[in-house]
């Protein structure tokens, strides 16, 4: 009875490797933010110092990281209301069943 | 991936910081770079040093040590040389009168503050989607 409600495969369980995920998702995109340059400046000289050229984030990357952190933020916040209501169900099922 | 937190927060309290900790640590760094990029400007003209000669213009390099997870920045001189500028009146002129300038270029120094203004916003940005995102799953 409690698997049916709570195991695997349950609509609580899924959204919750859901939220997971998509926490998963938002810590890569902030570590990649974080990284987006390791030096002062992108000049040649810059460059010259090796791992700083390797890793430095261009304008294109950076709309794309943005826009996937307002993706992932509003999936969160849909995954989590559904959570919310699935969660309230299983109270309202539990007091009047 | 390197843990951004330190040792010293407690394990569960690490997946619900972890992006905090590391938005955090992104702005603090170009908040530094600003700051070098802040001091070249500001000596764009400087002819004189301690060290001698005229300024050279600095940069800042993080570095990360993936044992701890700690970043720091390290200063280092741009070892490429300012322009040559023929002025046999003036001061710090040499036998042939030209006067030796600070490697300071105000264009590319100005676009690499954009640059560390646009990566500080982006990351200020993915610190207020963490902190929405923790919030919104402390209302569960």
């Amino acid at each position: 009875m409690i698997k049916a409600l709570f195991g695997t495969g349950t609509a609580p369980w899924r959204l919750r490797g859901g939220l997971a995920e998509l926490s998963a998702t938002h810590t890569a995109i902030a570590t990649r933010l974080a990284d987006g340059s390791r030096a002062s400046s992108a000049s040649s000289f810059a460059d010259a110092l090796g791992e700083a050229a390797g890793t430095a984030i261009g304008e294109q990357e950076l709309l794309t990281n943005m826009a996937s952190l307002a993706d992932t933020q509003l999936r969160f916040e849909a995954t989590a209301r559904l959570l919310q209501r699935a969660y309230a169900d299983l109270r309202v099922t539990m007091r009047n069943g | 991936m390197a843990d951004p937190l330190g040792p010293l927060v407690p394990r569960p309290l690490r997946g619900l910081l972890g992006p905090l900790a590391t938005s955090a640590s992104g702005m603090a760094r170009q908040q530094e770079f600003m700051s070098v990029i802040a001091e070249n400007i500001a000596n764009a003209n400087t002819m004189r040093t301690a060290e001698g000669g005229p300024y050279r213009r600095q940069l800042a390099v993080a570095r990360r040590d993936d044992a701890t997870g700690q970043v720091t920045i390290d200063r280092v001189a741009d070892a490429g040389e300012g322009r040559l500028v023929y002025d046999p009146g003036h001061p710090d002129a040499d036998a042939q009168g030209y006067v030796r300038h600070p490697n300071v270029d105000m264009a590319t120094e100005m676009v690499d503050l954009v640059m560390a203004r646009r990566l500080h916003e982006a990351n200020a940005t993915a610190f207020q989607a963490a902190k929405a995102m923790l919030r919104r799953a402390l209302e569960i």
